[in-house]
């Protein structure tokens, strides 16, 4: 099943698909939960749009760069080698998920899969606790068409974050200027 | 003192004394190794320092990374499981809880915010909607991108009370709200001493080493006393040995003899012990870092032996000359530089305390040692001089007598320039360098460790800077603090969907607010890190600053005192304060050219060298007053000696640059420059300059003696006895100094029954009975009517004196011998005031010199000279044994001149026994061989004090000396003469005959000592 998955993904020239990510924390009586859109074009060029917090921005052009932007602030944009590790990785994560390969740290990983209902869910393991304090990253497919419905990321300390997906547009038509940087305001 | 018959046997008490006190003292003292109780305890920021220290268990050592960056867990249980295999350590705990509790040490840092910052925190803690706000925009930061760092800092400030602190904003190395896990091992045993925390820590230092070599450090109480202590023992170790060893090359050098050097040390060690027990007994405790500058500053004391060594090295002994006064100069030297430092006793610093009386002790001890162990030892088995020494002092000195005005120009001109640079030198920066991190102990692992536990715990907390250690802010902002109170930050927190678990943190650091508003002190320096430091160097450059001003006057005032007390003239004391002032400029000047800044350490510096050249100008101007100038015997003395002790303390003050501190090699180096300013100062600047200053006193008398006895006198028988009781008797009347003086001298003699004695045994020989007590005491206080007068007129007209004589008779047998122009000696005996025969003489017109015994010291020499010179009446001093004495006299016969002189005393020279009523007594005559071969008439005086107070001057008839056989023969006709002539008039008035020395025979033979002078009588004679 990875292997489809895999071979899935690496048809994939780009997708643009709805989102909404729950963070849970331990002793936090509601999860954070957000919403927006991911836009994935080749070659690794990912566009996160929230609409909740409205007009917060991600954005990683595929130059090596990262852009970000907080809801009324102008955008950042820092080169990626000079992030430190825990957030290069937090942020390629989703990346990886499109193009179908195990998130950076995760080589060496154990990975299971198991059935869930009618989906299947793929289990990705650490042998240890990594130095950005992901666990385990449980990933849900579709059957028998291996679309990522969910994405659950446990995070030391009992934390959790968990992105849900809606349908996927898969090859879609983007907008010349999707990955291109946010103009100033 | 002892003398040389009594071979210093109680002295020899004293070192065993010592020697076991010492060893007791050194057991039971307690050697503290902690910098912080070196700093006055009432300053904020030491309180904080000692605060932060206490946050941290007594018996516990951290195990820290020693390299950046969360430790490995695999490695520290490998390290944890080593721990517990370990004999001696109780306990072993890997946990994430922090070493200093984290809650407080945000507290501290909030307190110590500006005002404006702190009430904004004040505000938002008291205002519920406020609380509300601020949690939902925290739930806000969770939403959108997910930021690992702001969710970590979130989740220990969900407040964001932590963005009011100055700096960065992020917690760097806690992990998703946790903290990194820390290694401790703990232990039940007691560890107040090195010895069991060395052991401790060694078996910490083990069990690292055989899981993870190098990886971890060692931190914590235990690690810094066991580490202090062995660097401490290295450090004394290399610095005693590499001194030893230099000291005795340079010893070996200079006289080619190392078992003397042996003994020196030996004392020297005595006396480090003598310093130890009064330490032990005045603060029972001692920091090692103050003993190590003590024993470096027990140096100075080897000055002494080795003065003390060349004497004997040069030939002389104890029964010498010379060698009173080197004992003399020796105690006071020692005496100025230990009261120089035992004023350090009063400053606000506990180790100057300490030091003022390690060195004091120390100073005083070596001293004693020296001038009676040492010199005893010395005497029995004489050292020899290499000839090479002899020859290079003379070459000394003929480069000093021919560079003499080049040195004095060279000398004027630094001087000038340096007071000239003065007020730059002062201002120049980093002249005077206050900052105290470089006392630091960087090399120790304790240390090390203590650094990287407080980066990885602080640096969550924001940087530490200066601004945040200000103890006035921080006890301010604590006074307006509002205590909030959990429950309402608990409700705000609960309101807005937060567990418990999210405000404990918050709660944590409101509740240690809450109790710093009681006890402030602490938070600053848990707000501080470096900060403190900076803090605590300003508050010491304070202390320091304030100190200095208050003690440098009294410094100044008891080494002027001592050396005035030591020299009796001001001349001499304003030599000594010039080679200072010299000493002080070569020693900035050194500086500025080195561009070396002076530290707090170093200051200590100012105190030693002031002692240093005190120490070498005393000596020197000693000798040069002993030796009338003469450089070569001055340099014969002493140019080796001093250049060897130089040599010496610079070796000495070299061996704290091998600990490799900054601070020590700063020390150390100031000090070498310090010494070598000194050397420059006193050995040649002060020998060069003392001709131009020696002051125009010269002319006042002349001297022919050579080996003056001053020892001889009483202690108070000096130039500033004489001085200010002259000065005292201007200003009250002739009847209260005189009712003074006979109550001061009936109590002396009250104390002075062996003195009565002696009194009572010559009036006997005269009255033919024994003289009841009330007369002999009656010739004390006739005696100080005598004195009383003397001062009297020391202040007044030669009108005043002449008007004090009611009585002239027999001055026509002198005006018959001034016609013959052959001059005349006039002899009078110890009775009435002598002195006032002189001013009736030159008031008559008859130049007149008189004869006088070297006094107590060459200023009182002086002094009397010139008080006789304002009547006019001359001064020749000759020495009692010197046989060239009598050209001088006939000298002043040719010329016309009467000399006066004294005969009833046998003292030098030749004596002839004389019958007296009632028995026999030895009378100077050797002057009457002068007038037989001048053929000048011999015409007896007498001065005596009438019942109404007045004086009766009386010359009898004149009489030539005649050969009458033998010259002992001839002596002993005219001495006999003289005796009849002066008996009757003794029979007149006994109280008036001052004779405090035994004159019969038999009773000089029975006493156990030589005769000693009176006790007050001057040997004046006039």
């Amino acid at each position: 099943m990875q292997e489809r998955f895999e071979k899935r993904q690496a048809s994939l020239r780009s997708a643009t698909v709805q989102f909404s990510q729950s963070l849970s924390l331990a002793g936090l009586r509601n999860p954070a939960v957000s919403r927006g859109r991911i836009f994935y074009a080749t070659p690794g060029r990912l566009r996160i749009e929230y609409e909740r917090p409205a007009g917060e921005l991600v954005l990683l052009p595929g130059d090596g760069t990262l852009v970000t932007r907080k809801p009324g602030r102008a955008s950042t944009v820092r080169a990626l080698d000079r992030l430190d590790d825990r957030t290069r990785r937090s942020l390629t994560l989703l990346l990886s998920l499109f193009e179908g390969k195990l998130p950076a740290g995760f080589s060496s990983a154990r990975v299971e899969a198991r059935r869930e209902g009618e989906n299947r869910v793929v289990v990705t393991m650490t042998r240890e606790v990594s130095s950005d304090g992901v666990e385990k990253i449980d990933t849900t497919l579709a059957w028998p068409a291996l679309d990522p419905l969910a994405v659950s990321i446990r995070l030391a300390g009992g934390a959790e974050m968990r992105y849900e997906f809606g349908r996927a547009e898969r090859n879609a038509t983007l907008a010349a200027d999707a990955f291109a940087p946010p103009l100033p305001p | 003192m002892s003398t040389p018959s009594t071979g210093f046997r109680w002295p020899g008490y004293v070192a065993v004394a010592v020697l076991v006190l010492g060893l007791w003292s050194a057991a039971t003292t307690r050697f503290q190794t902690e910098l912080i109780p070196l700093f006055p305890a009432d300053l904020p920021s030491v309180r904080a320092l000692q605060a932060l220290e206490s946050n941290v268990a007594e018996n516990e050592v951290f195990i820290v990374p020693a390299s950046g960056g969360p430790p490995s867990v695999d490695a520290l249980e490998k390290v944890a499981a080593s721990l517990r295999r370990q004999p001696g350590i109780s306990r072993v705990e890997l946990s994430a809880a922090p070493p200093v509790d984290a809650a407080r040490l945000v507290a501290a840092r909030l307190a110590a915010l500006p005002a404006d910052r702190f009430a904004t925190l004040n505000q938002l803690l008291n205002d519920p909607n406020a609380l509300a706000s601020r949690l939902e925009e925290t739930q806000a930061d969770f939403l959108g991108a997910p930021d690992p760092a702001l969710l970590a800092a979130r989740r220990i400030d969900p407040l964001r009370i932590l963005e009011l602190l100055p700096g960065p904003s992020l917690m760097a190395n806690a992990d998703s709200g946790g903290l990194p896990l820390l290694l401790r091992a703990a232990t039940d045993a007691s560890l107040d001493d090195f010895a069991r925390c060395e052991i401790f820590v060694g078996s910490v230092q083990r069990a690292i080493a055989e899981t993870a070599p190098g990886a971890f450090l060692v931190t914590g109480r235990p690690a810094f006393a066991a580490q202090i202590a062995g660097q401490m023992r290295r450090d004394l170790t290399l610095m005693t040995v590499v001194a030893v060893a230099l000291i005795a090359t340079a010893f070996w050098l200079f006289y080619r003899s190392v078992v003397p050097l042996l003994w020196i040390l030996m004392l020297q060690g005595l006396s480090v012990l003598a310093a130890l027990i009064a330490a032990r007994l005045l603060f029972a405790e001692l920091n090692v870092i103050g003993l190590a500058f003590a024993a470096i500053l027990l140096g100075v004391g080897m000055d002494y032996c080795i003065l003390v060594y060349h004497h004997f090295a040069r030939g002389e002994r104890l029964a010498s000359t010379h060698w009173p006064l080197l004992r003399r100069g020796i105690w006071l030297s020692a005496l100025t530089t230990a009261s120089a430092f035992g004023v350090l006793y009063f400053a606000s610093f506990p180790a100057l305390r300490q030091l003022a009386v390690l060195v004091a002790v120390g100073l005083l001890a070596t001293a004693f040692f020296a001038t009676t162990l040492l010199a005893s030892w010395l005497d029995q088995r004489p050292p020899s001089l290499p000839p090479w020494l002899a020859r290079g002092a003379a070459a000394a000195a003929g480069g000093l007598e021919r560079w003499r005005r080049v040195i004095c120009a060279c000398g004027a001109i630094l001087i000038v320039a340096i007071l000239c640079a003065g007020p730059w030198l002062l201002t120049a920066t980093p002249f005077f360098q206050t900052d105290l991190r470089s006392l630091r102990p960087l090399q120790l692992e304790a240390f090390r460790g203590q650094e990287q536990l407080t980066r990885i715990y602080t640096q969550g907390f924001r940087a530490p800077s200066a601004e945040s250690a200000d103890p006035e802010r921080t006890a301010e902002n604590l006074r307006h603090w509002g205590a909030v109170g959990g429950p309402v930050v608990a409700q705000a927190f609960e309101a807005a969907g937060f567990e418990r678990e999210w405000a404990v943190p918050t709660l944590a650091v409101l509740a240690e607010l809450d109790r710093a508003k009681a006890a402030p002190d602490g938070l600053v320096a848990l707000a501080g890190g470096e900060g403190v430091w900076a803090r605590l160097s300003e508050e010491l450059a304070a202390v320091a600053g304030r100190d200095f001003r208050r003690l440098s006057g009294v410094m100044l005032a008891c080494i002027v005192g001592l050396c005035f007390f030591a020299q009796r003239s001001v001349r001499l004391v304003l030599l000594n304060l010039g080679a200072l002032l010299a000493a002080f400029a070569m020693l900035f000047a050194g500086l500025a050219v080195t561009e070396t800044p002076l530290t707090l350490v170093s200051l200590l510096c100012l105190p030693l060298l002031i002692g240093l050249v005190i120490d070498y100008s005393l000596h020197l101007l000693l000798a040069l007053e002993e030796f009338d100038g003469d450089l070569r015997a001055v340099c014969d003395h002493l140019a080796a000696p001093v250049t060897l002790t130089a040599l010496t303390a610079m070796v000495g003050f070299s061996a704290p640059m091998l600990s490799g501190l900054p601070i020590l090699s700063n020390f150390g180096f100031v000090m070498d420059l310090g010494t070598l300013a000194a050397v420059i100062a006193a050995l040649v600047l002060l020998p060069a300059c003392y001709p131009m200053l020696r002051g125009k006193r010269r002319g006042m008398f002349e001297s022919v003696s050579r080996g003056a006895t001053p020892e001889a006198y009483p202690f108070f028988h000096r130039r500033w006895t004489y001085e200010l009781a002259s000065r005292c008797a201007r200003v009250v009347p002739r009847w209260f100094i005189q009712g003074f003086g006979r109550t001061m001298a009936w109590l002396y003699a009250r104390g002075r029954p062996q003195f009565n004695e002696i009194l009572a045994e010559n009036q006997a020989q005269i009255l033919g009975r024994r003289p009841a007590p009330a007369e002999v005491a009656k010739t004390y206080t006739s005696f100080a009517v005598s004195l009383a007068d003397y001062y009297h007129l020391g202040g007044r007209s030669k009108e005043d004196a002449i008007a004090l004589v009611a009585e002239r008779i027999g001055f026509e047998h002198m005006k018959a011998a001034q016609e013959k122009g052959r001059g005349a000696l006039l002899l009078t005996a110890h009775l009435g005031l002598f002195e006032l025969g002189g001013v009736v003489m030159r008031d008559i017109g008859f130049p007149i010199v008189a004869l006088t015994l070297p006094e107590g010291s060459r200023g009182l020499s002086e002094w009397r000279a010139a008080y006789r010179l304002r009547w006019g009446v001359e001064t020749l001093e000759v020495g009692g044994s010197d046989p060239f004495s009598f050209l001088a006299i006939q000298r002043h016969l040719a010329a016309g001149k009467f000399v006066a002189a004294l005969v009833d005393r046998p003292l030098g020279g030749h004596t002839s026994l004389v019958r007296l009523p009632h028995g026999s007594a030895q009378f100077a005559s050797s002057i009457l061989l002068i007038a037989l071969a001048q053929g000048c008439p011999v015409v007896p005086v007498t001065v005596t004090r009438r019942d109404d107070l007045l004086y009766r001057v009386e010359a009898f008839e004149p009489f030539y000396i005649e050969r009458r056989g033998s010259t002992d023969e001839t002596l002993a006709h005219y001495a006999q003469r003289l005796a009849d002539v002066f008996v009757p008039v003794i029979a007149r008035h006994p109280d008036q005959w001052y004779q405090f020395v035994p004159l019969s025979t038999d009773a000089s033979a029975s006493l156990p000592s030589p005769p000693v002078s009176p006790p007050l009588a001057p040997v004046a004679v006039a």
